[in-house]
């Protein structure tokens, strides 16, 4: 999907739905300008606007001098590019800029800056930003192996409440309930492959962190889980500090 | 209870880090091993079948991951071997289950020696 600047009222309205579909491939980039000179907001927004009128994302100016865009994930590689080639164009001024994941809240945030006479889109419950909010840290671990089970809690409890999962159907009620940090799901399961349960999940939760688990590190079951978008994968025994690494490198598990 | 080539049929250095030495866990986690591994090494007696027989590799296959938890690299060169025999002759299971419980009595004994 290629959005074209949008400027009125009408074509953003008609945009915001299908935005929605496309939350995995967007980014929102969120500008403030500040700053004394004798611009007004219209025309500090205007230059703005013109600087980037060839832009294949979406452009808008909210209330303030802030600037909301959308970005093509991967279209830009450098913000504090953005940063300094704005404030280099509009003279004494400063510019923050802050890039937020396209998720359910940052779109019910676009749809309040952008359109508030609009009735809410209805998405998808936000499981990344709750778990962002939350003070306490979630693992769950899903394996029908009762021992493996033991073992992996054992090793994860220093972080957080530790939640164990038996078969592939208590994984998935037991994730939407728990909403955990990280996930660790064995591929072999009894009613369900943990490369089948690692897109379900992450069709209701693109954010989800989840390390796959298989005694089996064949070439098949690496990539697969990779290619599926797991953020990891360890061969059973996991070495203490390989499973470490994966804690720290969880966004959301810091607290 | 060491091999021919006197190596330890286990190695708890896993279950030592998940604990952090803690060998009141490590003797826990060991009682679960025992629990779990002689029930799933019963239900690889009831597949000793011939032909082909998914329930025999699954089985094993969940043998072999218990096994690389307490370092039991034997056991876990065999289970491994079991895996791979989605398709085999009965007889040639069977020798093959005779070796796994062979091997997992010997790391019971080697366990239990170590805890006396």
């Amino acid at each position: 999907m290629i959005l074209a600047n949008k400027k009125n009222d009408a074509e953003l309205k008609a945009l915001l739905p299908s935005i929605k579909n496309f939350m995995n491939e967007w980014q929102i980039v969120n500008i403030k300008i500040v700053g004394s000179s004798t611009l007004s907001q219209e025309e500090l927004i205007k230059q703005f606007l013109t600087r980037y009128k060839n832009y294949d994302g979406l452009i808008y100016p909210l209330s303030g001098h802030k600037v909301v865009m959308l970005i093509r994930l991967g279209l830009v590689s450098n913000y504090g590019l953005i940063k300094s080639e704005i404030e280099q164009k509009i003279p004494d001024h400063s510019c923050s800029v802050m890039i937020r994941k396209m998720n359910a809240e940052g779109l019910r945030q676009i749809q309040v800056d952008l359109t508030p006479e609009l009735a809410p889109v209805t998405v998808e419950a936000d499981y990344f930003d709750l778990r962002e909010r939350r003070t306490e840290n979630k693992i769950l671990v899903a394996d029908d192996d009762r021992f493996v089970r033991m073992t992996m809690m054992k090793a994860l409890a220093p972080y957080g409440q530790v939640v164990e999962a038996v078969n592939g159907k208590d994984a998935i009620t037991k994730y939407i309930n728990l909403n955990p940090d990280i996930l660790f799901l064995d591929i072999h399961m009894p009613d369900k492959n943990g490369l089948e349960m690692l897109e379900e999940i992450l069709s209701v939760d693109p954010d989800a962190y989840i390390i796959i688990l298989s005694a089996d590190s064949i070439k098949e079951n690496v990539l697969g889980a990779l290619e599926k978008g797991a953020n990891g994968f360890l061969t059973k025994p996991p070495m203490k500090a390989k499973i470490d690494n994966y804690i720290k490198q969880c966004i959301t598990l810091t607290k | 209870m060491l091999d021919q080539n006197g190596n330890s049929p286990v190695d708890l250095s896993y279950l030592h880090d998940y604990t952090d030495g803690d060998e009141e866990a490590i003797a826990e986690l060991l009682e679960i091993f025992h629990e779990t591994f002689a029930e799933e090494l019963e239900k690889l007696k009831e597949n000793v079948t011939d032909g082909e027989n998914n329930a025999w590799a699954e089985t094993a296959h969940k043998l072999k991951g218990a096994a690389g938890y307490v370092g039991a690299q034997n056991l876990q060169k065999l289970c491994a071997r079991a895996q791979d025999m989605k398709v085999a002759a009965q007889a040639e299971r069977q020798a093959l289950y005779v070796d796994i419980e062979a091997n997992y009595s010997n790391v019971c004994d080697f366990l239990k020696d170590k805890a006396a």
